[in-house]
């Protein structure tokens, strides 16, 4: 199999969002969750660049992954403050104890 | 102007309409702002104009030669062939109706402003008073005989309404009930008679009948078509006739149906001048000459008609010469000379019977009007017995109560003597007469010329008898003879005055050939009434028919003086001798006993028998199903309960349960959720490859 071109970057875009799949569902601290969410995004991102670039050939999918990074950072602002919050109210971070979704 | 009546005729009747709804509307807030005179003054004045109008719709039917004049307002109901139209129809009948109608009621309104002041139910009155003008309108201008029917049925109600005006007391409630009731039968035969015709012509017609079968040009048309059918093997004229005729002995007061009138005295004396004299009761005359046509196609109803016309006329004349009540004697005598209508009208003499309406509305209103004035100067005393001398007090009622009473004897030359002569005449002489019916309204004549002198007599002449008799029907307490007889008010004496005055004159317009006129009435209603052949004959049995009825008058006129002036002693001698008989007539042959045994306990006995079939019958079959839907109830309640409730419960109950159940798999781990979900999409994807 050749690496080049679109495959190479797929295939880097896929370890990624797969190693944070595997953070998200395996780590029990939120902040590890986020970090998870954080891969699978910057995958995405990956993916919309290298479709841009190498395939359509025009700025819209980078202009798609800027985006991304933007909302990444802003997802990031108010997770952590979000985490702030249950920490403060649970004493705790730690997905597995957070229930009370359940009713 | 024959285009206006055309087009606007309908106003006349529109006009005391709109009176009796303002009065009736409005009237306690017209009083609380003008004052209790403000109802006399807008009823008077919607009738006055009504009657204006009259007039200006009267000389253009004197002016147009016969030729009548339809004005159709509006198309009251169209179901198929059959249309009913309110149309009005300006004929010369009609048009001598209408001034009759609105003239006199003009004046009796004005006279009611001066005998109801004060009435707390003013403007009540007023209302019913215009409400019965509006009726009686609609009645005599009706163009086709449902419409008839309408103003008949109206004319009914206010004459009730009237009659218990003041229904404080239980008398006057009782006796309005009568007049209705009463006033029910005949009707039903009115309509039953309307039904017969309509039936028939449409049925005789057919599909040609066209749309206004009961228009009364129509039937006039088509009258000849009842000629040969029979109905139950009697003639099918007959029995329409007899059937409308007694539709019009109950409103006109006839045999067998005549026991309301006296009782209606009960009202205000105004409404019994205008209602139960000069208007309402000559419906039923109106009615047999507007159908003159059909009437003459029946021998046997003419007979009738001439015999219970005559029969009352008698009847109702012995039973005025007892009566002590002024009001009662007139009705009586309204009765007995309605009576001499119907002679006319069975003899075929149309128009010498409404020559009578005509002459006897001015004079008994008159008379009415009259008495109503001595009842205020008496300060509501009836009783002639306790009046007397009332010459001397109040002069103009006087003279204009003489005047009246002469015209009523019937000398010559007031109006009367013309139409009473004209009717005896023609019961004589004319194609249906009969000597018999001459004599039987020949002695009626006497009779009434009798008790009306007498009741002049003892009200006006001789000396007050006021302190007399006043243990006895004393409504007004002990002190009533403390006060002053004067004479009543302008608003009631010009009434009479003008009222006197018609009765002198009214009968010139109908003088006799055999007195050397042309009985200019007889050529004017001729176009509706046809002519009956007397015009240019001389036969001088006339002459002599005319001097015994003037003698007859005379005859009577003097025996009532000597009776209660000249010797007083000679009444109570003979009541004592006739004993029975004095009993019997004072009673009036005690006919409303009879009656009450026979209808009335009859109708309370039959009543009460289906009170019982009600009670046990009718109850039982109610209470039964009743029990049954109850029981049937019960069976559904318990299958409601135990298998409907059920069914519905058993579903609620499993939804919760498996919600118990399904409830478990929510974990509220987090990450559990994004497992499922990725393996789910996974999964998705997974069938979607393999199915391409």
């Amino acid at each position: 199999m050749e690496l080049t071109g679109i495959t190479s970057y797929i295939i880097i875009s896929l370890i990624l969002f797969l190693a944070g799949l595997l953070t998200v569902v395996s780590k029990k601290s939120i902040i590890g969750i986020f970090l998870g969410i954080e891969l699978i995004l910057n995958s995405a991102a990956l993916n919309f660049a290298a479709f841009s670039r190498l395939t359509a050939r025009n700025l819209e999918g980078q202009m798609v992954s800027m985006f991304v990074i933007v909302l990444a950072a802003a997802e990031a602002a108010i997770a952590l403050a979000l985490l702030l919050a249950i920490y403060k109210r649970y004493r705790d971070i730690n997905a597995d104890n957070l229930t009370t979704l359940k009713w | 102007m024959t285009y206006f009546i055309k087009s606007y005729g309908f106003i006349i009747v529109l006009l005391p309409l709109l009176g009796a709804v303002v009065n009736g509307f409005f009237g306690k807030r017209l009083r609380e702002r003008f004052g209790g005179t403000a109802s006399g003054y807008i009823a008077s004045a919607m009738v006055f104009l009504s009657f204006l109008l009259s007039t200006a719709a009267f000389i253009v039917v004197a002016g147009s030669h016969g030729a009548a004049i339809v004005n159709h307002a509006y198309t009251w109901m169209s179901l198929g062939t059959l249309q009913v139209e309110i149309a009005f129809l300006f004929d010369p009948l009609s048009a001598m109706m209408l001034l009759i109608i609105t003239g006199i009621g003009f004046l009796i309104h004005v006279y009611s402003t001066a005998y109801m002041h004060g009435d707390q139910g003013i403007s009540r009155y007023f209302a019913y008073l215009n409400l019965f003008v509006f009726s009686m309108l609609i009645l005599v201008l009706a163009e086709n005989a449902l419409l008839m029917f309408v103003g008949w049925e109206g004319v009914g109600l206010c004459s009730y309404l009237l009659i218990g005006f003041w229904f404080q007391e239980k008398q006057n409630t009782t006796a309005a009930n009568k007049a209705f009731i009463v006033n029910r039968v005949g009707d039903f035969g009115f309509i039953a008679g309307l039904f017969l015709l309509y039936w028939f012509l449409a049925k005789a017609a057919g599909p040609s009948a066209g749309t206004s079968i009961l228009s009364f040009s129509y039937l006039a048309e088509h009258a000849h078509l009842l000629k040969d059918a029979t109905i139950f093997g009697a003639s099918l004229a007959t029995v329409i006739c007899l059937a409308l005729f007694l539709g019009a002995t109950g409103k006109s007061a006839q045999i067998p149906l005549y026991v309301w009138l006296p009782d209606a005295m009960a009202g205000p004396t105004p409404v019994s001048a205008l209602i139960h004299a000069a208007t309402m009761v000559t419906a039923g005359v109106y009615m047999v000459g507007r159908l003159n046509f059909l009437f003459s196609m029946s021998h046997t109803a003419m007979a009738v008609i001439a015999v219970t016309g005559a029969g009352t006329a008698l009847l109702a004349a012995t039973m005025g010469c007892l009566q002590n009540d002024i009001k009662k004697v007139l009705a009586y005598s309204t009765v007995s000379q309605l009576g001499y209508m119907f002679l006319a009208m069975g003899v075929g003499a149309w128009s010498a019977g409404l020559f009578h309406v005509m002459t006897h509305a001015f004079f008994k209103a008159c008379l009415f009007l009259g008495a109503g004035s001595v009842i205020l100067g008496m300060h509501h005393e009836q009783d002639i017995r306790k009046m007397g001398g009332l010459r001397k007090h109040m002069p103009r009622t006087f003279a204009t109560f003489a005047l009246a009473t002469a015209a009523i004897m019937g000398m010559p030359p007031l109006s009367g003597f013309f139409s009473k002569d004209e009717i005896l005449w023609q019961a004589w002489s004319g194609e249906h007469g009969h000597p018999g019916l001459w004599f039987a309204g020949f002695l009626t004549a006497g009779i009434t010329a009798f008790y009306m002198a007498r009741l002049l007599f003892l009200t006006f002449f001789g000396e007050t008898r006021r302190d007399a008799h006043h243990n006895h029907h004393d409504d007004h307490g002990e002190h009533a003879h403390d006060r002053v007889i004067s004479e009543s008010p302008a608003a009631i004496t010009v009434p009479l005055i003008i009222l006197a005055g018609f009765s002198a004159a009214a009968g010139l317009v109908g003088v006799p050939a055999a007195l050397g006129g042309s009985n200019r009435i007889a050529e004017f209603l001729a176009p509706v009434l046809g002519h009956h052949g007397t015009a240019g004959t001389h036969d001088p049995i006339e002459y002599v028919l005319m001097a015994a009825s003037v003698c007859a008058a005379l005859a009577g006129g003097g025996l009532a003086y000597l009776f209660y002036l000249a010797r007083p002693d000679i009444p109570v001698m003979l009541a004592e001798r006739l004993g029975p008989v004095h009993r019997l007539v004072y009673n009036k042959y005690y006919i409303d006993e009879i009656y009450g045994a026979l209808f009335v306990t009859g109708t309370k006995i039959l009543s009460r028998v289906l009170a019982l079939f009600d009670r046990h019958v009718i109850d039982l079959l109610v209470n039964v199903s009743g029990l049954a839907l109850r029981t049937q109830a019960r069976i559904a309640g318990w299958f409601d309960q135990a298998y409907v409730d059920g069914a519905v419960n058993l579903v609620a109950d499993s939804t919760l349960s498996f919600g118990e159940q399904v409830r478990k798999l929510q974990t509220g781990r987090v990450q559990v959720y994004v497992l499922v979900l990725v393996c789910m999409v996974a999964l998705g994807i997974v069938i979607r490859l393999m199915t391409v």
